[in-house]
């Protein structure tokens, strides 16, 4: 195996944990709406008449729903992001990546001119530029990446506690659906008119 | 091998920015070239320095001004501390600035141009 080969494998296994990166943010988003709608749902379709004891629990869930819903809006936007950057709160993540093939062979072309026409040499030369430009962008791509996984792994974690809490709602409302006030019969006296 | 003049320079990176990111700040760019200035005594570590238009450079900083940072370039650290040039021939060199300048040795960019510091 060529060093070139390694390095550039180690590049590409970088490009696709960001790309893993961004289809977990998909799926966050997807969860995010979910627990957000259904808690709205539930704080507007609760029936808050029938006990004080419930109407504590249901908001007591609420709010933790509400709070772990809070944390992972953040942690979701910082691994979206880099709008916590310029208040320094988080390292800079720039991606870097290859340049353009039609960059790379001119640039080729200019080396063999450098070399006076020796193509071995400026095959070498071209060989070192790119296993340093690989390595480069391999290095800053990671610790992009390190950054944002940290971040996204926190936010699912917190994605996780906010379902198991906003699924805990449904206990509430099976409570209100049984203890439900029944209607008490009432009685119709049916008069006569002509009496 | 007689070279046909400066040996040319990568097309460096493309770079790839998340969304509402603006790279650092020309304060956060000093603070961190002040903390990796470059120490010829103990041939202190170089930092890798990316331009704002995908260019990589390798540099020794060795003063950060109010808008300009002066750096040894890639080729002034291969050249001027390699190991086998000795410590009086390497004094002399780096005390002759223009000369430094002019073979490149040395150079300067603005803090404006530097979209990141690593």
């Amino acid at each position: 195996m060529e060093r070139i080969d390694f390095y550039r494998e180690l590049y590409y296994k970088e490009l696709e944990e960001k790309r893993s990166i961004d289809s977990e943010l998909n799926l966050s988003l997807t969860i995010l709406t979910l627990i957000g709608g259904w808690l709205n749902y539930s704080l507007i379709t609760f029936d808050y008449k029938i006990s004080g004891n419930a109407n504590v629990v249901f908001l007591a869930q609420c709010l933790l729903t509400g709070v772990f819903l809070l944390i992972s809006v953040v942690l979701f936007i910082h691994t979206f992001s880099g709008i916590f950057e310029k208040a320094g709160l988080s390292p800079p993540r720039t991606y870097l990546e290859l340049q353009l093939p039609n960059q790379l062979e001119n640039y080729y072309n200019e080396l063999v001119v450098y070399n006076n026409g020796d193509k071995g040499t400026a095959m070498e030369d071209y060989k070192a530029y790119l296993i340093d430009i690989h390595n480069l962008c391999t290095a800053r791509n990671k610790v992009s990446n390190r950054s944002r996984r940290m971040s996204i792994d926190r936010c699912k974690n917190n994605l996780g506690m906010g379902m198991v809490l906003g699924i805990s709602i449904l206990f509430s409302f099976a409570y209100n659906y049984t203890h439900k006030a029944k209607p008490e019969p009432q009685e119709i006296k049916i008069m006569n008119p002509n009496n | 091998m007689n070279h046909k003049g400066e040996k040319p320079k990568g097309p460096g990176v493309i770079i790839t920015k998340l969304p509402f990111q603006t790279g650092i700040t020309a304060s956060q760019a000093v603070n961190f070239l002040k903390k990796n200035l470059f120490d010829k005594q103990s041939n202190g570590h170089a930092v890798t320095i990316l331009l704002k238009d995908g260019t990589l450079m390798n540099a020794g900083i060795i003063d950060v001004n109010k808008d300009t940072v002066e750096f040894y370039t890639g080729k002034g650290l291969k050249e001027l501390f390699k190991s086998d040039l000795d410590d009086e021939k390497r004094e002399q060199l780096l005390k002759d600035k223009e000369t430094l300048l002019s073979k490149q040795y040395i150079a300067d960019i603005n803090l404006g141009d530097i979209e990141n510091v690593f």
